[in-house]
Formats: C-alpha cells, sequence, structure tokens
C-alpha cells in the first residue's frame, strides 16, 4: 500500500472532510468531486499543509507523522494552486532538485524539458500556462517517485496538452511499484486513466468503485413520471427531477435493461456520476 | 536544507540590477559625504533586508504549498532561513568592509578600519535584531501583515525600554550610565565585540524556536 487515509477528519466552519482513500501499488487512484467538495483538503491532508482532526494517514507504510525528508524524496507532487517562483527557469531547477533528491536524474529531466518543449532558460513567468503545467509534472516526475500525488494537473490545458500530460503518467505506470492519486474536473482524463475512482462530496466518500465497474455497470435511466413510479427502485442510487421526469443513476444497468426493455438508459460515466450525487446522492 | 539554501541564493541573484543599484548608490554616498560610514551602513541594511524578500517570493502564488511538497520538512525550512540569515549577515559585513575600503583608497583617503569596523558591526547587529523580530512574525501573518506586526513589535520594545529605564534610573535610583561605563571599561574591544556578537546569537536563538513553533502550527 503506497497511501491509506482512514477516517481522516478536518472541521471547518461550514465543511467537514471525513474520508478513507487507499492508493495501493501499480494502480492509478482518481478523486472526484465538484468544487468544494474536499479535494483539495484531502491533498493537503496527505502533504501534512493542514493537520486533520481526526483520523490516520499512512504513506508508504509509515504513519504521516514518522515521515522523514528522505521519505519525501519518493514523493512526487503537483497541486493546481502551488506554483514555483516565476522568476527561475527550467535550468535554475536542476541545481535545486539535484540538492533536494538523490535520484534525480539531470539527463532525463532536460531530454523530457527537450520533448514536451519546455525552454530551459526563459523564466517561468514567460511560460504559458501549458508549459508551466508540463514543468510542474517533469519536475514530478523527475526524481523516480513511487507515488504522484497529482491535484488537478490538466487544469487550464487544452486537449492536446492534456494528452501529452496523460501520456506522461502512461509512461510513469509502466513500472508496477509506483502508483498514482489524481484529481481532475475532466471526467473523460480519469476514465482513460485510472484504474478505480473515489467520488467525494460535501467532504465524504460516497462512491468508490473500479473505472471499469463505473463504466460498464453504471447507467443513467430517463424515465418520465409513470415509468418512474413503476420500476423497481432498489438499485438507483441517486434521482433527480427534471422537466420531463426523472433522471436516475443506477449501478445495476443490465437490471434495468433486461427487466425494462423499453426505458431509455445512458451508459454511465463520471460526469454523469458527478452530477447525479452532487447533493450526495439523495433521492 | 541545501537545496532551499540554492533556491535563496539563486532568488538573490536574480536581483543584479538591485545590487548594481545598491552599489552604485554606495558609492555616491561615499564620494559625496567624504565619509564611507554611511555607505557601509547602506549597504549592510539593503543586503540584511533580501532575507526578508526571499519570505515575499516563497510566499508568493502558492510557493509556500511548493516548498512544502519537496523533501523539506517545516523544520527544515525554518532551520535553512536562520542558516541563511547568518550567512546574509556575515556576507553583508564582509561586502561592506571591501567595498567601503575600495571607495577610501579610490580617493586616497586613510582607511580608519577600527571606525568602520565599529560602524558594519553595529549595522549588522542591529539588522540581525529587526531579522529576528521579524522572521516569526512573517512566518505568522504573511509578508504584509508581518511587516506591520514587526514595527509595532518594535514599538512595544521601545515603550518597555523607555518604561524599564524611568522605572530604573527615577523610581529605584539606578544609575544605569554608571554601570555601561563599568562595563565597557571592564570589557576590552574584542571583549565587546565578542559579547554583542554572542547577544546577538542567543537573540538568533531566541527567534529561531519562536519560528519553529509558529510553523508547527501553521496551515497552508
Amino acid at each position: 500500500m503506497l497511501l491509506k487515509l482512514e477516517n481522516v477528519r478536518k472541521q471547518y466552519d461550514t465543511f467537514c472532510l471525513d474520508c478513507s482513500i487507499e492508493v495501493k501499488k501499480g494502480q492509478v487512484t482518481g478523486l472526484v468531486g465538484s468544487n468544494g467538495a474536499g479535494k483539495s483538503t484531502t491533498f493537503k491532508s496527505v502533504l501534512g499543509l493542514v493537520f486533520p482532526d481526526g483520523g490516520n494517514i499512512e504513506m508508504f507504510g509509515k504513519k504521516l507523522c514518522d515521515i522523514t525528508n528522505e521519505d519525501k524524496e519518493s514523493l512526487g507532487v503537483v497541486m493546481s494552486e502551488a506554483n514555483i517562483c516565476d522568476l527561475f527557469t527550467a535550468k535554475d531547477l536542476i541545481s535545486i532538485m539535484k540538492a533536494m533528491y538523490k535520484q534525480f536524474s539531470k539527463e532525463d529531466y532536460i531530454e523530457k524539458c527537450d520533448r514536451y518543449a519546455i525552454p530551459l532558460n526563459k523564466p517561468i513567468k514567460e511560460f504559458s500556462t501549458g508549459m508551466k503545467a508540463k514543468l510542474k509534472l517533469i519536475l514530478a516526475l523527475s526524481h523516480n517517485a513511487k507515488l504522484l500525488i497529482l491535484d488537478e494537473p490538466t487544469a487550464g490545458l487544452d486537449v492536446i496538452m492534456r494528452n501529452e500530460l496523460l501520456d506522461m503518467l502512461r509512461d510513469y505506470m509502466e513500472e508496477e511499484e509506483r502508483g498514482i492519486l489524481i484529481s481532475s474536473h475532466i471526467a473523460t482524463d480519469l476514465e482513460g486513466l485510472c484504474d478505480d475512482i473515489y467520488m467525494i462530496a460535501d467532504g465524504k466518500i460516497i462512491v468508490h468503485e473500479e473505472t471499469d465497474v463505473l463504466l460498464s455497470e453504471y447507467g443513467v435511466l430517463k424515465l418520465d413520471k409513470e415509468q418512474y413510479e413503476a420500476i423497481d427502485k432498489q438499485y438507483i442510487i441517486s434521482t433527480k427531477e427534471e422537466k420531463y421526469g426523472y433522471l436516475c443513476l443506477t449501478n445495476e444497468k443490465a437490471f434495468y435493461q433486461e427487466n425494462y426493455p423499453n426505458i431509455a438508459i445512458e451508459k454511465g460515466n463520471i460526469d454523469d456520476l458527478i452530477i447525479m450525487m452532487a447533493n450526495g446522492g439523495k433521492n | 536544507m541545501k537545496g532551499l539554501l540554492i533556491k535563496d541564493l539563486q532568488l538573490i541573484l536574480k536581483q543584479k540590477k538591485f545590487f548594481v543599484v545598491a552599489i552604485a548608490l554606495a558609492a555616491m554616498f561615499a564620494f559625496t559625504s567624504k565619509d564611507v560610514t554611511f555607505g557601509a551602513t547602506y549597504i549592510i541594511i539593503l543586503l540584511a533586508m533580501l532575507v526578508l524578500t526571499t519570505f515575499s517570493y516563497d510566499e508568493f502564488n502558492g510557493g509556500m504549498t511548493f516548498i512544502l511538497s519537496l523533501p523539506a520538512s517545516r523544520k527544515t525550512y525554518v532551520k535553512e532561513k536562520y542558516v541563511f540569515t547568518l550567512i546574509d549577515l556575515v556576507a553583508a559585513a564582509v561586502i561592506s568592509l571591501a567595498i567601503c575600503s575600495l571607495f577610501t583608497v579610490i580617493q586616497g583617503d586613510k582607511i580608519d578600519i577600527p571606525h568602520l569596523m565599529e560602524n558594519i558591526l553595529a549595522t549588522t547587529v542591529g539588522m540581525g535584531v529587526v531579522l529576528c523580530i521579524t522572521i516569526p512574525l512573517e512566518l505568522k501573518y504573511g509578508v504584509e501583515k508581518g511587516r506591520i506586526a514587526m514595527f509595532a513589535a518594535v514599538a512595544v520594545i521601545v515603550l518597555i525600554g523607555m518604561g524599564g529605564y524611568k522605572l530604573l534610573t527615577s523610581v529605584l535610583n539606578v544609575d544605569l550610565s554608571k554601570i555601561a561605563n563599568d562595563v565597557a571599561t571592564k570589557l576590552t574591544d574584542v571583549g565587546m565585540y565578542v559579547a554583542i556578537i554572542a547577544v546577538m546569537l542567543v537573540l538568533l536563538l531566541i527567534s529561531y524556536v519562536a519560528s519553529n513553533a509558529v510553523m508547527k502550527k501553521k496551515e497552508f
């Protein structure tokens, strides 16, 4: 196990985080949820940037309070709100990273900067949003980290740059001992990358499912009022009233396909999950 | 810690224009006033304040979140800042001495080394005290509010000092100037320098402990 959060609680004035998450070796775990759902607080708790009020966090089999600077060398982090001082150039960062990480590979870093068109001698303040995002990820990948913690690494990027970043992550995961915890508000990024997905709403984990299961067994039923009254609701996990009737999220799409062949069923995806579960999955 | 020191050193070296202007102004003061001590003071103040600019850069745009996600604990961060402060103060004193000596030689004057050294030591220690007060306050309140808090803290210290002086001299009838003279006559020049530097180091230690306590509780 690379990372384990067990009932991690953090209370703010009007918000309470209470979540349990696991990231296993060889797996990419996604964390999805709407804005303010608790994703960043979860990441900050893992990184020791905020102090949870309760629960346990274990990283690399050690309690978070026992994690040393040496342990942190096995961690690569990209936080959307964390930025490198923009006076530096990508070249300036080499000496800093070399002093920070024993396994920092200068050659690999320069090769990646070259491959992803990151200029070495230009100040970061002159970079585009995409270049900054790529540099942050290249840095996180430059020192043979075992675990990547990525909070919205693709935020603000166009589809080409997002694909480049996702390719970098796929290359990284070629070694089995590694793992990733990633959040993104772009569902398709996670669908193509993650092995399992946690859905967080109002600080609570309300769904944890393997991505394959989510895509194959979840679905959205589109029902008029009569159909809605008539169907068996035991596999409906969330309902939303619409002008024409009801949208119902199910985790047993096949059950409704077999028993109610006349109703319209859409294949489930993460966006549906976020929309349908936005209020904590209340029926 | 080495990585953080390199980061701060690089940040300072990025401000080349600042150094050129600082040295040019120091030269101007030296040539116009015929007294290099003002230039020496000026150079030390500017160089010492560079420590605080590194806090501004660290804090700006989520920089602290980035730094603390590196293999650098909160304790390491604080330790690095104080090591950097010491290096900066020593470098400021040496650079000031070198530049002022050079200007004096260029002007063809004789260098009054003891006078220059006294001035440099006093300014360096003074700036050290300012940094000792400012660093924990900037860590607690952030750069902008921290500076305001620093002025407030200095005002409080001055008021306490004045109150204490009044209490000792007027109420308790203690002759402070006699005590100061006694100490000064008993100590040699070198002894005085050592005593001042020792007091400075104790203040740095107190400030370091306070900064650690602030960082231990701070959330980002």
